[in-house]
Protein backbone atom coordinates (compact mmCIF):
# COMPACT_ATOMS: atom_id res chain seq x y z
CA UNK A 1 0.00 0.00 0.00
CA UNK A 2 1.09 3.13 -0.71
CA UNK A 3 -0.81 6.97 -0.43
CA UNK A 4 1.23 8.48 -2.77
CA UNK A 5 2.54 11.05 -0.96
CA UNK A 6 6.66 11.41 -0.29
CA UNK A 7 7.95 10.19 3.06
CA UNK A 8 10.61 9.65 4.13
CA UNK A 9 9.51 5.95 5.71
CA UNK A 10 7.28 4.24 2.91
CA UNK A 11 3.43 3.05 3.95
CA UNK A 12 4.21 -0.24 3.23
CA UNK A 13 6.88 -0.42 5.63
CA UNK A 14 5.04 1.58 8.31
CA UNK A 15 2.30 -1.01 8.45
CA UNK A 16 4.28 -3.73 8.38
CA UNK A 17 5.78 -2.70 11.43
CA UNK A 18 2.63 -1.29 13.09
CA UNK A 19 1.99 -4.05 15.14
CA UNK A 20 5.78 -3.92 16.01
CA UNK A 21 5.23 -0.12 17.00
CA UNK A 22 2.54 -0.78 19.35
CA UNK A 23 3.84 -3.51 21.26
CA UNK A 24 6.36 -0.76 21.65
CA UNK A 25 8.96 -3.87 20.30
CA UNK A 26 11.03 -1.00 18.29
CA UNK A 27 14.08 0.76 19.31
CA UNK A 28 13.81 4.70 19.51
CA UNK A 29 15.43 5.89 16.59
CA UNK A 30 13.01 3.26 14.69
CA UNK A 31 9.96 4.49 16.84
CA UNK A 32 10.39 8.06 16.05
CA UNK A 33 10.63 7.58 12.15
CA UNK A 34 7.15 5.42 11.93
CA UNK A 35 5.66 8.11 14.63
CA UNK A 36 6.87 10.78 12.43
CA UNK A 37 4.96 9.04 9.59
CA UNK A 38 2.04 8.62 11.28
CA UNK A 39 1.72 12.60 11.82
CA UNK A 40 1.86 13.15 8.40
CA UNK A 41 0.35 10.27 6.52
CA UNK A 42 -3.53 10.04 7.10
CA UNK A 43 -4.42 6.56 5.66
CA UNK A 44 -1.62 4.95 7.76
CA UNK A 45 -2.95 6.89 10.95
CA UNK A 46 -6.59 5.68 10.01
CA UNK A 47 -4.63 2.56 9.82
CA UNK A 48 -3.14 2.46 12.99
CA UNK A 49 -6.17 3.35 14.46
CA UNK A 50 -7.99 0.31 13.59
CA UNK A 51 -5.61 -2.12 14.64
CA UNK A 52 -5.27 -0.10 17.93
CA UNK A 53 -9.00 -0.82 18.26
CA UNK A 54 -8.70 -4.17 16.98
CA UNK A 55 -6.17 -4.85 20.09
CA UNK A 56 -8.06 -2.92 23.35
CA UNK A 57 -10.65 -4.99 21.74
CA UNK A 58 -9.25 -8.15 22.32
CA UNK A 59 -7.70 -7.32 25.23
CA UNK A 60 -10.83 -5.91 26.71
CA UNK A 61 -12.80 -9.45 25.96
CA UNK A 62 -10.01 -11.48 27.42
CA UNK A 63 -8.78 -9.84 30.80
CA UNK A 64 -11.61 -10.59 33.21
CA UNK A 65 -11.09 -13.69 34.27
CA UNK A 66 -11.20 -14.94 38.03
CA UNK A 67 -9.46 -18.08 39.81
CA UNK A 68 -12.24 -19.79 41.30
CA UNK A 69 -11.78 -18.60 45.37
CA UNK A 70 -11.38 -22.13 46.49
CA UNK A 71 -8.18 -22.79 44.46
CA UNK A 72 -5.37 -21.09 47.03
CA UNK A 73 -6.86 -23.69 49.36
CA UNK A 74 -6.75 -26.76 47.25
CA UNK A 75 -3.12 -26.13 46.00
CA UNK A 76 -2.10 -25.59 49.77
CA UNK A 77 -3.66 -28.90 51.05
CA UNK A 78 -2.21 -30.53 48.53
CA UNK A 79 1.33 -29.18 49.40
CA UNK A 80 0.50 -30.24 52.90
CA UNK A 81 -0.32 -33.36 52.04
CA UNK A 82 2.81 -34.21 49.95
CA UNK A 83 4.96 -32.10 52.89
CA UNK A 84 3.45 -35.23 55.12
CA UNK A 85 4.59 -38.00 53.00
CA UNK A 86 8.06 -36.28 52.75
CA UNK B 1 5.14 -14.29 59.67
CA UNK B 2 1.73 -13.11 59.50
CA UNK B 3 -0.04 -12.86 56.09
CA UNK B 4 0.41 -8.41 55.93
CA UNK B 5 4.37 -9.08 56.56
CA UNK B 6 4.10 -11.74 53.79
CA UNK B 7 2.35 -8.99 51.49
CA UNK B 8 5.26 -6.40 51.75
CA UNK B 9 7.84 -8.90 50.72
CA UNK B 10 9.42 -8.84 46.93
CA UNK B 11 9.05 -11.90 45.20
CA UNK B 12 12.97 -13.13 45.48
CA UNK B 13 12.71 -13.07 49.36
CA UNK B 14 9.15 -15.20 49.38
CA UNK B 15 11.01 -17.67 47.23
CA UNK B 16 13.96 -17.82 49.49
CA UNK B 17 12.02 -18.58 52.32
CA UNK B 18 9.32 -20.61 50.81
CA UNK B 19 12.11 -23.04 49.50
CA UNK B 20 13.26 -23.49 53.33
CA UNK B 21 9.74 -24.35 53.86
CA UNK B 22 7.92 -21.73 54.64
CA UNK B 23 4.39 -22.61 53.65
CA UNK B 24 2.81 -19.02 54.60
CA UNK B 25 5.44 -17.01 52.35
CA UNK B 26 5.00 -19.51 49.48
CA UNK B 27 1.13 -19.07 50.27
CA UNK B 28 1.83 -15.31 49.25
CA UNK B 29 3.22 -16.32 46.14
CA UNK B 30 0.46 -18.58 45.18
CA UNK B 31 -1.83 -15.51 46.35
CA UNK B 32 -0.28 -13.02 44.03
CA UNK B 33 0.13 -15.04 40.93
CA UNK B 34 -2.54 -17.51 40.59
CA UNK B 35 -5.01 -15.09 38.96
CA UNK B 36 -2.24 -14.08 35.91
CA UNK B 37 -1.42 -18.28 35.87
CA UNK B 38 -5.23 -18.87 36.03
CA UNK B 39 -6.07 -16.34 33.09
CA UNK B 40 -3.38 -17.01 30.97
CA UNK B 41 -4.06 -20.69 31.35
CA UNK B 42 -7.63 -20.39 30.19
CA UNK B 43 -6.94 -18.52 27.39
CA UNK B 44 -4.73 -21.12 26.35
CA UNK B 45 -6.56 -24.19 26.69
CA UNK B 46 -10.56 -22.44 27.15
CA UNK B 47 -11.61 -24.80 29.50
CA UNK B 48 -12.06 -23.84 33.21
CA UNK B 49 -11.87 -27.12 34.46
CA UNK B 50 -8.48 -27.81 32.19
CA UNK B 51 -7.19 -24.72 33.41
CA UNK B 52 -7.55 -24.67 37.09
CA UNK B 53 -6.06 -28.41 36.83
CA UNK B 54 -3.04 -26.60 35.09
CA UNK B 55 -2.66 -24.16 37.42
CA UNK B 56 -2.43 -26.08 40.57
CA UNK B 57 -0.20 -28.65 39.24
CA UNK B 58 2.08 -25.76 38.14
CA UNK B 59 2.22 -24.24 41.88
CA UNK B 60 2.82 -28.18 43.10
CA UNK B 61 5.66 -28.26 40.80
CA UNK B 62 6.99 -25.16 41.28
CA UNK B 63 6.51 -25.63 45.15
CA UNK B 64 8.70 -29.11 44.09
CA UNK B 65 11.45 -27.76 42.26
CA UNK B 66 12.18 -24.27 44.10
CA UNK B 67 15.22 -25.97 44.93
CA UNK B 68 16.52 -25.74 40.93
CA UNK B 69 15.71 -21.96 40.63
CA UNK B 70 19.19 -20.20 40.09
CA UNK B 71 17.59 -16.51 40.05
CA UNK B 72 15.33 -16.08 43.13
CA UNK B 73 14.51 -12.96 41.43
CA UNK B 74 13.00 -14.69 38.19
CA UNK B 75 10.58 -16.74 39.98
CA UNK B 76 7.48 -14.92 38.02
CA UNK B 77 9.40 -15.71 34.31
CA UNK B 78 9.57 -18.91 35.52
CA UNK B 79 6.23 -19.57 36.36
CA UNK B 80 4.88 -17.69 33.03
CA UNK B 81 7.35 -20.54 31.32
CA UNK B 82 6.01 -23.35 33.60
CA UNK B 83 1.98 -22.49 33.04
CA UNK B 84 2.45 -22.01 28.98
CA UNK B 85 4.48 -25.68 28.88
CA UNK B 86 1.69 -26.94 30.80
CA UNK B 87 -1.40 -25.24 28.37
CA UNK B 88 0.73 -26.86 25.56
CA UNK B 89 0.78 -30.13 26.79
CA UNK B 90 -2.46 -30.18 27.71
CA UNK B 91 -3.62 -28.69 23.96
CA UNK B 92 -1.77 -31.19 22.35
CA UNK B 93 -2.75 -34.20 24.39
CA UNK B 94 -6.52 -32.83 23.33
CA UNK B 95 -8.59 -34.49 20.37
CA UNK B 96 -8.54 -31.71 17.76
CA UNK B 97 -11.44 -29.31 17.71
CA UNK B 98 -12.37 -30.34 21.12
CA UNK B 99 -15.22 -27.73 22.19
CA UNK B 100 -13.77 -24.90 24.53
CA UNK B 101 -16.20 -23.21 27.22
CA UNK B 102 -17.53 -19.57 26.93
CA UNK B 103 -17.01 -17.83 30.81
CA UNK B 104 -19.62 -17.40 32.94
CA UNK B 105 -18.27 -13.68 33.91
CA UNK B 106 -18.50 -12.66 30.48
CA UNK B 107 -21.91 -13.66 29.53
CA UNK B 108 -24.24 -10.68 29.45
CA UNK B 109 -25.77 -9.66 32.44
CA UNK B 110 -29.94 -9.74 33.19
CA UNK B 111 -30.06 -6.16 32.77
CA UNK B 112 -28.50 -5.99 29.13
CA UNK B 113 -30.58 -4.51 26.46
CA UNK B 114 -31.59 -7.85 24.70
CA UNK B 115 -30.30 -6.30 21.42
CA UNK B 116 -26.80 -5.34 22.98
CA UNK B 117 -26.51 -9.02 24.33
CA UNK B 118 -27.05 -10.73 21.23
CA UNK B 119 -24.19 -8.30 20.44
CA UNK B 120 -21.72 -9.26 22.98
CA UNK B 121 -22.73 -12.90 22.89
CA UNK B 122 -21.73 -12.54 19.18
CA UNK B 123 -18.24 -11.37 19.55
CA UNK B 124 -17.84 -13.72 22.66
CA UNK B 125 -18.62 -16.36 20.06
CA UNK B 126 -16.31 -14.78 17.29
CA UNK B 127 -13.46 -14.47 19.79
CA UNK B 128 -13.95 -17.91 21.33
CA UNK B 129 -14.02 -19.52 17.20
CA UNK B 130 -10.92 -17.48 16.31
CA UNK B 131 -8.93 -18.53 19.25
CA UNK B 132 -9.90 -21.88 18.87
CA UNK B 133 -8.44 -21.49 15.23
CA UNK B 134 -4.96 -20.45 16.30
CA UNK B 135 -2.40 -23.52 16.58
CA UNK B 136 -1.58 -23.45 20.32
CA UNK B 137 1.75 -21.85 19.61
CA UNK B 138 -0.09 -19.05 18.01
CA UNK B 139 -2.29 -18.97 21.14
CA UNK B 140 -0.12 -19.00 23.32
CA UNK B 141 1.80 -16.55 21.77
CA UNK B 142 -0.98 -13.89 21.41
CA UNK B 143 -2.45 -14.80 25.11
CA UNK B 144 1.16 -14.00 26.69
CA UNK B 145 1.41 -10.36 24.55
CA UNK B 146 -2.49 -9.19 24.40
CA UNK B 147 -3.41 -10.23 28.02
CA UNK B 148 -0.44 -10.22 29.77
CA UNK B 149 1.43 -8.01 27.63
CA UNK B 150 5.20 -9.54 27.80
CA UNK B 151 7.72 -8.63 25.47
CA UNK B 152 8.46 -10.46 22.74
CA UNK B 153 11.72 -11.78 24.76
CA UNK B 154 9.82 -13.05 27.37
CA UNK B 155 7.39 -14.78 25.52
CA UNK B 156 10.21 -16.29 23.37
CA UNK B 157 11.99 -17.72 26.78
CA UNK B 158 8.48 -18.94 27.93
CA UNK B 159 7.51 -20.86 24.78
CA UNK B 160 11.36 -21.86 24.47
CA UNK B 161 12.04 -20.31 20.80
CA UNK B 162 13.36 -17.07 18.99
CA UNK B 163 11.74 -13.24 18.89
CA UNK B 164 11.65 -14.16 15.30
CA UNK B 165 9.37 -16.93 15.41
CA UNK B 166 7.22 -14.93 18.26
CA UNK B 167 7.14 -12.20 15.69
CA UNK B 168 5.64 -14.55 12.79
CA UNK B 169 3.19 -16.64 15.33
CA UNK B 170 1.90 -13.21 16.63
CA UNK B 171 1.54 -11.63 12.88
CA UNK B 172 -0.48 -14.76 12.17
CA UNK B 173 -2.31 -14.97 14.71
CA UNK B 174 -3.45 -11.05 14.41
CA UNK B 175 -4.60 -11.18 11.15
CA UNK B 176 -6.68 -14.13 11.76
CA UNK B 177 -8.16 -12.96 14.62
CA UNK B 178 -8.58 -9.47 12.99
CA UNK B 179 -10.61 -11.14 9.72
CA UNK B 180 -12.99 -12.71 12.71
CA UNK B 181 -13.41 -9.60 14.92
CA UNK B 182 -14.06 -7.29 11.17
CA UNK B 183 -17.39 -6.76 12.02
CA UNK B 184 -16.51 -5.29 15.44
CA UNK B 185 -13.64 -2.93 14.97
Amino acid sequence: MNCGEPHDTDCSEVLSEVWLFLDQECDTGRRKALQTHLDECHPCLEQFGLEEHLKALLARKCGGDYAPADLKARIRATIVEIRTED
Amino acid sequence: MSVAEAAALDDATLVARSRDGDMRAYEQLVRRYQGPMYRLALRIVGSTGDAEDAVQDVFLTAWRRLGQLNDDGAFLGWLYRTTTNQCLNVLRKRKPHADTELDEHESPSPRTRPDRAVEVNAQLDALQAALRGLTPEQRACWVLREVHGRSYDEIAEAIGTTQQSVRGRLARARAQLAEVMAPWR
